[in-house]
């Protein structure tokens, strides 16, 4: 314990309790056991053991001599042999298809593969994805399509990777890349993939700013975006204002209170009740927030007294946060 | 202090040894992430997702030494998001009492009470690199080799950002009205 006597107190009070406990190994325990080991299209990535080889609702067919497609669904790990000198390991949602003289293509929306292709085969192999095109010559690699984009990942031999809009890339033993989502709402569920996963602020930012480069035309997605910049910069004590204002005035509704709360907090504090009020009002009006109502009472008591004691016995006749109640009643006395 | 032989087992796959070795960095993971997050942090949720992505990511680790350094960078990114998110939920700064409200004085313990609020709200509003080197080494007594390790940063830079820190922790409580403790100098 600190020998620091306001430190120790805070150790102390910090130290959690029998039932904080309980519940959070309750929490655990009930989401681990609710985590999907499938999902839709674009859905959570599952990661299933080789070990268990069950196989469900699996739907494969030899691609067709005149180039139709077999589609693949399998739900848990698996192995096919989709052409000759080619053999698949993995499960997802894809289809396999060749046509007269083209590539063999392993068309994999969703999930992961691992291929080992023979040398020598005069027709290429592909991997597609919807963030790029994986080519082969003759190699054992992985592809990985997830929420997150297409992770490719070489074990022995060389593809050559082309991510969607980029120059291609060869990849040889040993090395991965990234092909990222290449449409703001998948970039947007990547987004919130990387901040549940606890990874760094600059990674979770790069993926907003190319989903917001490529929002135009899709004004849900890129306020949704917008509001995750925000998020971010009033984390890390940037300025929220421009996007702010850029947000209400895109008429999005979905987060309008967040973004009003954001900038009433950064005008608040940045100049008090002089700077802040507008920003209040707006969320008052909006949120009828008890707490709300106490601050801008505060703010108008000098000028209008007669307001501010409307404003205080309505935050009184609401659900005041611990602590506010007994300031709100000090204030409402005091005029 | 979990037992070699449970880290051992939960990295090279043993579900159980896995369990074991979460629960007993529970407590550790609450102390954490009331410590890290501040007061208004919602310490159960940030917990359990602290929990739920070192359970997934083991598998990632291969030394038994990387296991603290490990989830101490989960709960740092956790409680970092979960900051954000209590930051917009609770984003009004409580107004100051009006002037000579004539009330009676609080009880003393009701006084204590809010005096430890007032030093959590200051340590949570420290810089993230100053508040962590402040929470290992002065609250949680941790020596300097300890918490570089914790960190991944040299035994220097705790030094370093640990006086700043503590003259940050200073300043703010004497800016809170509180006279601060004093807080030995880093040995």
């Amino acid at each position: 314990m600190s020998t620091d006597p306001d430190l120790a107190a805070l150790a102390r009070a910090t130290e959690p309790g029998a039932a904080l406990l309980d519940a959070v190994w309750r929490g655990v325990d009930a989401r681990r056991a609710a985590r999907p080991v499938g999902g839709p299209l674009f859905g959570v990535l599952a990661r299933v053991t080789a070990g268990v080889a069950l196989v469900v609702g699996l739907a494969v067919g030899a691609p067709g001599a005149g180039g139709a497609a077999a589609l693949v669904h399998a739900e848990h790990w698996t192995e096919l042999a989709p052409f000759p000198g080619v053999t698949v390991r993995g499960f997802g949602d894809g289809a396999f298809e060749q046509q007269p003289g083209g590539p063999r293509v392993l068309a994999w929306r969703w999930g992961r593969v691992e291929l080992e292709v023979t040398p020598g085969n005069p027709s290429p192999t592909e991997v597609r994805t919807p963030d790029g095109v994986v080519t082969v010559v003759g190699t054992t690699f992985s592809v990985e399509r997830s929420v997150l984009g297409t992770e490719v990942r070489v074990g022995h031999g060389r593809v050559r990777v082309r991510c969607e809009g980029e120059a291609a890339r060869t990849l040889g033993d040993g090395e991965a890349a990234w092909c990222l989502p290449t449409t703001p709402a998948q970039l947007l569920a990547r987004a919130d993939r990387l901040v549940a996963d606890g990874e760094p602020a600059d990674v979770v930012r790069a993926t907003i700013e190319r989903g917001l480069a490529r929002a135009a035309g899709q004004p849900e997605v890129g306020a949704e975006l917008l509001f995750r910049r925000i998020e971010q910069d009033a984390a890390a004590g940037r300025s929220t204002r421009v996007d702010a204002a850029s947000y209400l005035a895109s008429g999005a509704t979905a987060r309008r209170q967040a973004v009003l709360t954001a900038l009433a907090r950064e005008t608040y504090a940045e100049g008090g009740c002089a700077a802040g009020r507008a920003s209040l009002e707006a969320l008052h009006a909006e949120t009828r927030s008890p707490e709300v109502a106490v601050l801008l009472a505060t703010c108008v008591a000098q000028a209008t007294p007669g307001r501010a004691r409307g404003l205080l016995e309505e935050a009184l006749g609401g659900e005041l946060a611990p602590g506010w109640r007994e300031r709100a009643e000090a204030w409402l006395r005091s005029l | 202090m979990v037992a070699a032989e449970v880290v051992e087992g939960a990295l090279a796959g043993d579900p159980r040894a896995a369990d074991a070795l979460l629960r007993s960095f529970g407590p550790q993971v609450c102390r954490w992430c009331a410590r890290l997050g501040g007061p208004r942090i919602d310490v159960e949720a940030a917990a359990q997702e602290v929990l739920l992505v070192v359970h997934r990511r083991l598998p990632e680790l291969t030394h038994p030494q990387q296991v603290a350094p490990f989830v101490f960078q989960v709960v740092r990114r956790v409680v970092a998001n979960e900051r954000r998110r209590a930051w917009l939920r609770w984003w009004a700064p409580m107004p100051a009492a009006p002037l000579a409200t004539g009330e009676p004085g609080p009880e003393a313990a009701a006084e204590q009470a809010q005096r430890v609020r007032i030093v959590w709200e200051v340590v949570a509003a420290l810089p993230a690199d100053q508040r962590e080197v402040l929470v290992l080494v002065d609250l949680e007594e941790r020596t300097a080799p300890e918490a570089a390790a914790l960190l991944g940063i040299p035994e220097g830079t705790v030094r370093s950002r640990l006086r700043v820190a503590r003259q940050r922790f200073r300043e703010r409580l004497l800016a809170r009205g509180l006279a601060p403790a004093a807080i030995a100098e880093a040995s």
